[in-house]
């Protein structure tokens, strides 16, 4: 009998992998259905040091989560759409001032209050254009309990390493569905810490200098460091750089260019019977699940069918789609919203574009998609 | 379907225990029997009454969907769960119904199984809450999501110690009620089925 394995739901599993992860702080406020996240994490977070934050509303949960970051704290909250919305100014701020955090963002039907308990896909585009400017995005979407307890890790080793707020998108479904997880050996999982500066504590210190690498060590308000952090598009020494049109233009592709740049260690996706397909779908999430049951009904019926699932959705890993989708001529894009991926899909590839929408709190079945590939083929 | 993925949903009022009757075979089936597993629940804001179910799919293969549509076993602990989920049943599937509580049973339905549960959770446990464990026992024998031992062994992982003894009181109470419900002669489903209480 294997122990390590556990049964757990995609809340629990979110709020065990960011544990595991290192977190050490968290800040919300409840809301269907992402709430079983802050309530893990008030119950372990205490007993194994960290720190636990009720807090009055959305504003207020990120803006705690940024500072908690900003003071060393691996940090994160957890909400859903109504709460993501309110979660935009603040996000942006972390994204500027390069504060690294976890926001998962459980999925419901929208918009506004909409349907708090039923499942969606429709805060694809807000994950990436939610908040104002342009700015650096890192998303990523699991498709399994256990696939939310490993990306959830991974999103804190990527915004620790890129020094920037990381997106999981979760949804009603996944959240609060149980699988079986295979827990990591304690001490096996490959965790990543931000880089500290080790320059003197003088006023010398460039809280934004490139040490070489892209990314500048951040230094912990209480460190000893003295440096000025805001909004405001800022030079290396953090301090506003308005006047200067060469500091905003570097600042904002600075921000642009370490997700850019280094796109080879952020992406990840799954393809599925995707090597020899003449029909490709495009989906993420638990429809792809779906998605993969049609595919092989698809293929008894001689259709060749195949999956192409963006894990990290952004940076979306348009190539690889390109690839896939360009020599099928044809791709099946399914998602629980109104087209959001398919109008990205147009621009990113020659193939003609299928959407397969359903939009009504309800998970898209095998059934549905083996209808759309019969019609599409 | 294939012959490895089976469906089950356990329909009752909130208190009843169907939640955790999900959590038990999840982690018989999942954890100790090393099969996959996929379960939701389904309640309303009461803690106490209103329809609530868990619905537990199993498979030797990945599972694509998280919801059941064509239960291979039905447990009803109350009138309007088994009116309501009894249709559903696939062919050849099996109905538990507390036969106090689900005085109205479908008619002409194959694989009807009636135990007098919660009646029988008072007898043998003077508790009615125990109910659930009773539903347990009886599922272990008449269903396929595991194997007794395997059930057994989840209910010690997962119930706290102090509440261990009465629990299994009213699982060994339902195994035994359902092996003298099955007929004379009537295999077993699965072979660890027969293995009793010790």
């Amino acid at each position: 009998m294997n122990t390590r394995y556990k049964i757990l739901t995609g809340n629990e599993a979110c709020a065990l992998g960011a544990l595991d992860a290192g977190m050490s702080f968290f800040a919300g406020y409840p809301i269907t259905p992402a709430t079983e996240i802050a309530e893990l994490a008030a119950e372990l977070l205490p007993r194994r040091g960290g720190k636990y934050m009720q807090m009055e509303d959305e504003l207020a949960s990120i803006s705690a989560v940024i500072g908690a970051s900003f003071a060393g704290a691996k940090a994160m909250t957890a909400t859903s759409g109504p709460g993501f919305s309110l979660m935009q100014e603040n996000l942006s701020y972390g994204m500027l001032a390069e504060i690294p955090c976890v926001v998962i963002d459980v999925m419901r039907q929208g918009p506004c209050q909409g349907v708090a308990t039923l499942p969606a896909q429709g805060d694809l585009m807000q994950a990436r254009w939610g908040t104002h400017g342009d700015h650096p995005v890192i998303a990523l979407a699991p498709c399994s309990v256990a696939e939310a307890y490993f990306e959830t890790i991974r999103a804190f080793n990527l915004a620790e390493r890129f020094r920037t707020p990381v997106l999981v998108l979760s949804d009603a479904a996944l959240a609060h569905m149980s699988e079986k997880v295979g827990l990591p050996e304690p001490g096996s999982l490959t965790i990543v810490n931000r880089k500290r500066p080790h320059s003197p504590k003088d006023k010398s210190f460039r809280p934004y200098a490139d040490d070489g690498s892209g990314i500048a060590p951040l230094a912990s308000f209480g460190d000893g460091y003295r440096w000025y952090v805001s909004g405001i598009i800022h030079d290396e020494t953090g301090f506003p750089a308005t006047a200067s049109p060469e500091a905003i233009s570097d600042k904002v592709k600075h921000l642009l260019g370490k997700i850019e740049n280094n796109r080879a260690e952020i992406e990840a996706w799954e393809e599925y019977r995707a090597e020899d397909a003449e029909l490709l779908i495009l989906a993420i999430g638990l429809v792809a699940r779906s998605a993969k049951a049609a595919i092989d009904q698809a293929r008894l019926e001689g259709k060749k069918t195949g999956l192409f699932r963006p894990i990290t959705l952004w940076p979306f890993p348009e190539r690889r789609f390109a690839e896939l989708a360009d020599p099928c001529g044809k791709t099946l894009v399914c998602e629980m919203n109104e087209g959001q991926l398919a109008g990205l899909a147009a621009q990113l590839s020659h193939a003609k574009i299928i959407p397969l929408n359903q939009n009504n709190g309800r998970l898209i079945t095998a059934e549905t998609i083996l209808q759309g590939i019969r019609e599409a083929y | 379907m294939n012959g490895n993925h089976y469906e089950m949903r356990f329909g009752g009022s909130g208190g009843q225990g169907m939640m955790l009757l999900g959590d038990i075979l999840s982690l018989a089936a999942g954890c100790l029997e090393g099969k996959e597993i996929l379960l939701t629940k389904s309640y309303g804001p009461e803690s106490r009454g209103g329809a609530c179910r868990s619905e537990l799919v199993i498979d030797s293969s990945p599972i694509n969907y998280p919801a059941v549509f064509r239960p291979d076993f039905v447990l009803a602990m109350t009138q309007l769960a088994c009116d309501q989920y009894h249709q559903d049943l696939a062919p050849g599937g099996a109905l538990l119904l507390d036969a106090d509580l689900v005085p109205r049973p479908p008619a002409g339905q194959r694989n009807l199984y009636r135990l007098p549960l919660t009646r029988l959770a008072r007898e043998s446990t003077g508790k009615a809450i125990t109910a659930n464990m009773l539903a347990l026992g009886a599922i272990a024998v008449l269903g396929r999501a595991a194997g007794v031992e395997a059930v057994r062994q989840a209910v010690r992982e997962l119930l706290p110690a102090r509440l261990l003894d009465i629990n299994m009181i009213a699982f060994n109470a339902g195994l035994q009620a359902a092996e003298q419900l099955r007929p004379a002669g009537a295999p077993a489903e699965r072979e660890t089925a027969r293995v009793h209480a010790a």
